[in-house]
Formats: structure tokens, sequence, C-alpha cells
């Protein structure tokens, strides 16, 4: 079973969850007696892996993304990697983009107009950046005058912070007293 | 000047005004307007002597503290009306202006953090991985109602057990399982019935798993035969019921 798991999780191309493994296990008989697995007890296993792993100072971990699992390399052997693939990394984002993307992702559905009020400047180039990087996207329109467009965060965008779900995103009280400022959480909306 | 130079110094007004007002050390609840204003406009000026381009944006703000400077001035009117404080719309803004420099300094922290992993971008083909759609409920009615008895069994002997109790709505239940799972990605169905001390209120509350079962936010799992259930939280949809409205 632990040889299967590891090919599962070297050979995704994308997170897979602990869901899918249970069913990929059970289906393959990779189970003693072909009995069954739960995605709870595939969580444990990983986790188990990933501390083996630590211990005996092996390059790769596993990592808890966008809802699933995805094998990688350790950031101690980053520049050995980005030495083999030809690093596009080497384009962080901007403030513009970073500001315009956080009010996305804690705001959406959200549209340009609503940006452009928080930041107090205009949000098309950031946006147009974001969706070129695939980080944002557009989700639909909104039901008020002029039918505005609907902007949403990609599950890239999770991939690419390392978050499990916007959930693991920081809750806005505490970036908020982080800051010393307080904030009205019941603020009326129009 | 022959040349002109263009500066990103400040990312827009409200950037440029949280700098005036932490150099001067200013209360931003208790901003001096007429002081912002002169210095946000001299720097203004500045940026024109060195033949830089001035935003609309930056002008627009110009007129806002010119504005509300203006307010400030007039005389308190006679009648006893209660003139809110021409300033509040401001610091509102900069106040959750800077929840979201603060919220993406931490994106900014975290790309940088997760720069560092490599993954497998693609492989010899793409991935055949089972459907996620049946993953929800892997647990049955019996084993539901199995569990249903066993706490109703366990706050009987605890002493806990009340006959009437107020009345309990679903969409509450349904917070108080949220409110659960917020804090625990995994709880126990057992621990969050026992809690309760009516049958009416375990009832609800059952029915409130089942819906969050429905709506694909839980998963429920029973490892062990006949043991304990318990529920996962998964997000498919955003929900931040919380914080910023």
């Amino acid at each position: 079973m632990w040889r299967a798991l590891e090919v599962i999780l070297f050979s995704t191309t994308e997170p897979v969850s602990s869901y899918q493994i249970a069913r990929l296990l059970e289906e393959g008989g990779w189970l003693q007696g072909g009995g069954k697995i739960t995605p709870g007890q595939v969580e444990k296993y990983i986790e188990q892996l990933i501390r083996e792993w630590g211990d005996g100072n092996r390059p790769l971990t596993v990592l808890k993304i966008a809802g699933g699992y995805q094998m990688a390399t350790r950031p101690e052997w980053s520049q050995l990697v980005a030495k083999l693939q030809e690093d596009k990394r080497s384009h962080r984002l901007s403030r513009a983009a970073l500001e315009t993307l956080a009010i996305v992702a804690y705001k959406q559905p959200v549209i340009r107009p609503d940006i452009d009020a928080i930041r107090g400047v205009n949000s098309d180039s950031a946006l147009k950046t974001l969706m070129e990087k695939n980080l944002v996207a557009i989700s639909g329109r909104d039901e008020g005058p002029g039918r505005p467009l609907l902007y949403r965060t990609t599950p890239y965008f999770l991939k690419y912070f390392g978050l499990n779900s916007l959930q693991d995103l920081p809750d806005p009280t505490e970036l908020a007293t982080l800051m010393g400022i307080s904030v009205d959480t019941n603020r009326e909306t129009q | 000047m022959g040349y002109s130079v263009r500066i990103e110094a400040f990312e827009g007004p409200l950037d440029l005004l949280i700098y005036l007002i932490r150099k001067n050390e200013m209360d931003i609840y208790d901003i001096p307007v007429a002081q912002v204003t002169q210095q946000y406009l001299d720097y203004l000026e500045v940026l024109k002597l060195l033949d830089l381009e001035v935003a609309g944006d930056f002008l627009v703000m110009a007129a806002t503290l010119m504005q509300i400077k203006a307010r400030m001035l007039l005389p308190v009117p006679a009648v006893e009306e209660e003139e809110e404080d021409p300033r509040l719309e401001l610091v509102r803004q900069l106040e959750e202006y800077q929840l979201f420099r603060q919220a993406a300094e931490d994106l900014a922290g975290r790309e940088e953090q997760y720069t560092h992993y490599y993954l497998r971008e693609s492989g010899p083909g793409p991935v055949q991985l089972p459907d996620m759609e049946e993953m929800v409920v892997d647990v049955s009615l019996f084993d539901l109602l199995s569990a249903y008895k066993q706490a109703l069994d366990r706050i009987k002997e605890e002493g806990r057990y009340r006959v009437t109790g107020p009345e309990v709505k679903l969409t509450d239940q349904i917070e108080y399982l949220r409110g659960l799972l917020q804090k625990e990605e995994r709880i126990s169905l057992m621990e969050a019935l026992a809690k309760l001390d009516n049958r009416l209120a375990m009832v609800v509350t059952l029915v409130a798993v089942l819906e969050l079962a429905r709506l694909a936010e839980v998963g429920l799992e029973q490892p062990d035969l006949y043991g304990d259930i318990w529920l996962t939280r998964r997000s498919p949809t955003i929900a931040f019921s919380k914080g910023i409205s």
C-alpha cells in the first residue's frame, strides 16, 4: 500500500484528494485482503509519510493544497530544480497585483468598481495581469445596472499560494489586530 | 526640462495619505485635515515640478480632502442636528485599504515561500482520477441512527437528559455544526450530539448533518465498524460569513 501511495503522489499532475486516493487504492487492490480505506486514514498515512521523509532527510515532501495532495521538492532544493527547468518563477507579483488579488480573494465574487473603490485607483491592468496568470477569472455578471463582470480566484490561485482552501487565508479580524486598527465586522452593505 | 520621469513611489492616493499620516504620527481617528491636505497638495506640486505624471485618482483625492476641510471649517448649525464627522468616510476607506494592504503582504510572503516548492506540472499523459461526486457520504442511515441512539443513551446516563427543551431551528443547528467545523477540520458526530441535552435538538442536528452533506460542505466516514462517525469539513464554495462583507 505504501508503495502504491507514493506512486500516486508522484504521478499526479494535479492535487489529488484523500477520497480519490482511497478509491484508487481500493480499486487497484492495493490494500491487504482487498479491504477498504477511508479518506481520514489516507490523510494519516500521508502525514506519516511526510514525517518519515523528513526524518530520513529525503528531498521530497507532500503539500496539502487546493483540497488535495501533491508531491513536491523541498524548498532547500529549489535552486537545483530551477536550473533543470527553465525557471519561469523569477517574476513575483507586483504590489498592485497583490492588493487587487487580496481584494478578490476576500470579497469574491466582486466587480471591478468595488475593487477600485477600496484601492483608490484603477485596477484594470492589475486584473488583466492576474487573469493572464490564471489567478483570477471572470465568473459571471452582477445583477445590478450595467451588469458588470464578477471576478473570482481560480483553483490555481490556491496552488500558487500553497493554500488548501480559501478558509486558509488569514482571518480579516486577525489582520486588523495585527495592524492595531479596529474593523467593523457588522458593516451594512447597500 | 527635456525629459519626464515616472516614479511608482505611491500606489495611489490612499497609499500617499497613509504615508503622510504615519510620517507625521497622526492619529488616524483624529486626522488634522488642514495639515494633511496641505502636505498632500505639496506632494502633488513636487510631482508637477519634476514633470511627473499625476494620475487622476490623486486629483480626486485632493478634491475630497479639500471638501472635508471646508466642511470642518463651517460653523456648527444653530439647530441641534447631528452632523456626522466629515472625516468618517475617509477613515473607513483608509482602514479598509490598510487591511487589504496587509493581506497583500501576507500573500506576498506565501508566494515567496511556495515558490520554492516544485510540483509535477506534466506527465506522460492526463491523469485519470476517480470522480469526486460520490465522495460525500460513506455511512448508512442505519449508522447515523445508531449514533443518535448512542448519544441519547449517553446523555441519559450522565443525567443531563431533558424531556422538553426550547425550540430548535434547523438553521441554528447548521450554524452550530459549521462553527464546530470551523475550529477543527474533523469532528466526531458523537461529540457534537453529546453536547446537546434533548431529543429535539439531537434530531434537528442529525438533519443538519444530512443537509450539510447534501451541500457537500461535509463528508461523513466511519473508519471503525460500528464506531464513531466523523464529519470532515469540505469547501466547495467560498463561505466568508465573518469579516468584511
